[in-house]
């Protein structure tokens, strides 16, 4: 038996965890008819709490950034962070917040900023205004204790291509000062999940785009960060590697692990708990997909972009 | 300490994996000092010689004899009068010609003086600068010789007439061992560095790596270390290949040419740092090594061409190459035999570089970050 219980979104938002009844665990499941994944989903045994983001018209309660850093736990939040080349305003004073175990998606089109912005959060670049809190650290100030405690996974592949799985396993745990055992330890359950045993010793360059980028994601998990960056970890691979590696997201942020996500693909905007869309510099839009979705009285996470990114344009499809 | 290894065994197994890098590793020292080596010293040998001698007696015979008594010259019999010279150097038939006067034994004891004209094959000015050189040596060692069989009081004199039209300056034949030396350790430590560190840039990986906890000191470390252990092998290569098949000296302290071996890496592995920081791609990282670092340590270092007989500017940007400082200091201890208290000066200029560069370029590779 599967008993669903709405649990209406005006209540709580997701990922404040404290107003999720105790015992129960983030959940996922697919919906065969949408080929979607819904995430909005509590278990605890065979009851299930489904979280209802159909926006009402109380207003919400979501804390504005101000109270947030008070309230709440936020493991990424930034205030007005600025990023200026010269006199361009890359990032443009972007204030927002993403909670503990959230999915959080980056969306922007070319240029607007969201490389950017994800690169002053991972502490590649310096902000020239504004500031950053990533993990419980200033990302200017405790650049190190940051970089302890994040993953990341860059647009370009980022595994060594000459190295086996094995070996590139080894040297991103060494990298992060993970003990010897714990490495191998590591290693044969991650080959196992990915069912990568048998390629151990294969170069990375022998196997396809699609396991490498499962690959990747994983390394870029081994330290356990409790944030991870994925900047479009799913450009170039099929279809059903997507699926795939969103279902790894899944786990991940099941797991308590916060994600956030850059990405070009619309439906991907979609699986994200909370989506942010940049245009510009700055962020235009920041909300649940749904709401989103109401706002802009579209039925696709596509409409909403193309109308926000290119608000002169009809175009069904972006990218 | 764990995490700096793991990150060096990585950097060797691109190394060993490269097959490309590793024949430049490995390969190219080996074939230059053999090259160099073999083609310098087949040409000071058996060098074939005309000696015009048109009045043939005691003191020109024993002079000839001297002038053959070495394995460098090898006479070319068959010429024997100035009307057949120009022919046989046309036809490459001779590299040299001593020329003797009327009657040398009788000119030496009466007037006291004697011209004895050499002829060198300047088309190949270096072999020819070194057969006259030879040439003039044994000539003077004859003069001597001559002066204490006669009365000392006798002011002899043999005046030796060089005709050089290309290349005053003498060159020593050991100077390939420090050039080759010079030229592989930039080409490893400064070449190879860049375009690994390059690489990283154009695959996305170095992104990767400053995202986690190591810090860039350490990457660079992580980097440079494994072509710092190597290009100290290669210089150990070159040496002994010189010294074993060439039979280089190797007069003064073996520590102290591996210290400055190392100063001088040190100067080429930040350069190589800093062209990475300039370079977008590998394609890059090599040709700003190529032009900017190899080009100039061949030719303007006094490696190939004396600087000596360079324009001043040429001269004074000579200065600025780090190999300038080095080869005079490798040849120092090996062939002179000499320690640190002739070399200091040029020691100083390289610790000054070394120093220069390091920060300039750790200082780029952080910029870049901004």
């Amino acid at each position: 038996m599967k008993v669903v219980f709405r649990w209406p979104a005006t209540a709580s938002r997701l990922g404040a965890v404290g107003t999720i009844p105790p015992g129960f665990t983030r959940s996922y499941s697919y919906s065969t008819a949408s080929r979607l994944v819904t995430h909005r989903l509590f278990s605890k045994g065979s009851i299930y709490l489904y979280l209802d983001d159909r926006p009402t018209d109380q207003p919400t309660n979501r804390p504005t950034d101000q109270q947030t850093n008070r309230l709440n736990m936020n493991i990424i939040e930034t205030h007005s962070l600025t990023k200026k080349f010269g006199d361009f305003k890359a990032v443009d004073a972007i204030s927002f917040g993403v909670e503990k175990g959230e999915i959080f998606g980056f969306l922007g089109a070319n240029g607007a900023g969201k490389t950017t912005a994800l690169k002053m959060l991972i502490g590649l670049l310096k902000p020239t205004g504004g500031s950053a809190m990533v993990a419980g650290y200033d990302v200017e100030k405790h650049p190190d204790q940051v970089k302890r405690r994040i993953g990341y996974m860059s647009q370009k592949f980022s595994l060594y291509e000459d190295l086996t799985i094995t070996e590139n396993v080894r040297l991103f745990g060494g990298i992060y000062g993970l003990p010897t055992t714990e490495i191998k330890e590591k290693t044969a359950k991650l080959l196992d999940r990915l069912e990568l045993a048998p390629y151990a010793k294969r170069l990375v360059s022998e196997i396809p785009l699609g396991w490498r980028q499962k690959l990747a994601f994983s390394v870029a998990m081994l330290h356990d960060p409790g944030v991870v960056f994925l900047d479009e970890p799913t450009s170039g691979v099929d279809p059903l590697t997507r699926r795939q590696f969103w279902d790894m997201i899944y786990e991940a942020a099941h797991a308590g692990v916060t994600l956030m996500v850059t990405t070009h693909y619309m439906d991907e905007a979609e699986y994200c708990d909370r989506v942010s869309i940049m245009v510009d510099g700055r962020i235009e839009a920041l909300d649940t997909p749904g709401a989103l979705k109401k706002q802009f009285g579209t039925t696709t996470m596509d409409e909403v972009f193309t109308r926000l990114a290119r608000p002169d344009q009809k175009v069904n499809h972006v990218d | 300490m764990n995490r700096f290894l793991a990150f060096i065994t990585k950097e060797f197994r691109h190394i060993l994996r490269d097959r490309r890098t590793l024949m430049i590793l490995f390969g190219m020292p080996v074939i230059q000092v053999l090259l160099f080596g073999f083609v310098l010293n087949n040409e000071v040998q058996n060098a074939r010689v005309a000696v015009i001698d048109p009045s043939p007696d005691h003191e020109s015979r024993t002079l000839t004899h001297k002038l053959l008594a070495d394995d460098i010259f090898k006479l070319a019999p068959d010429i024997t009068s100035l009307n057949e010279l120009e022919g046989a150097f046309r036809r490459n038939e001779i590299k040299m010609a001593m020329v003797l006067p009327h009657d040398f034994a009788g000119s030496l004891a009466k007037v006291g003086t004697a011209t004895v004209q050499i002829i060198g094959d300047a088309s190949d000015p270096n072999t020819a600068s070194t057969l006259v050189q030879y040439a003039q040596s044994i000539l003077l060692n004859y003069q001597q010789e001559y002066n204490s069989r006669n009365l000392p009081s006798t002011a002899t004199g043999i005046k030796v007439e060089t005709r050089m039209r290309y290349n005053p300056e003498m060159k020593s034949v050991y100077n390939f061992v420090p050039g080759v030396m010079t030229l592989i350790l930039m080409l490893v430590s400064a070449m190879m560095t860049s375009i690994t560190i390059a690489r990283e840039k154009e695959m996305g990986t170095m992104e990767v790596l400053l995202v986690s906890p190591l810090k860039p000191i350490q990457i660079i470390l992580g980097k440079t270390t494994p072509y710092l252990a190597l290009s100290f092998l290669n210089a150990a290569v070159v040496v002994v290949l010189g010294v074993v098949v060439f039979g280089m000296p190797l007069k003064g302290s073996v520590l102290l040419l591996a210290f400055e071996s190392i100063l001088y890496t040190f100067v080429a592995l930040s350069l190589g740092i800093f062209i990475s920081t300039k370079a977008k791609d590998q394609m890059g990282a090599m040709f700003m090594s190529a032009l900017g670092l190899l080009m100039p340590t061949m030719l303007l270092s006094g490696f190939i061409f004396p600087r000596e007989s360079m324009p001043v500017p040429l001269q004074v940007i000579g200065n600025a190459i780090p190999a300038t400082w080095f080869i005079p200091i490798v040849k120092g201890i090996m062939i002179k035999g000499v320690g640190l208290e002739s070399l200091w000066k040029e020691t100083l200029v390289l610790v000054g570089m070394a120093m220069f560069f390091l920060v300039l370029s750790l200082r780029n590779f952080k910029d870049r970050l901004e």
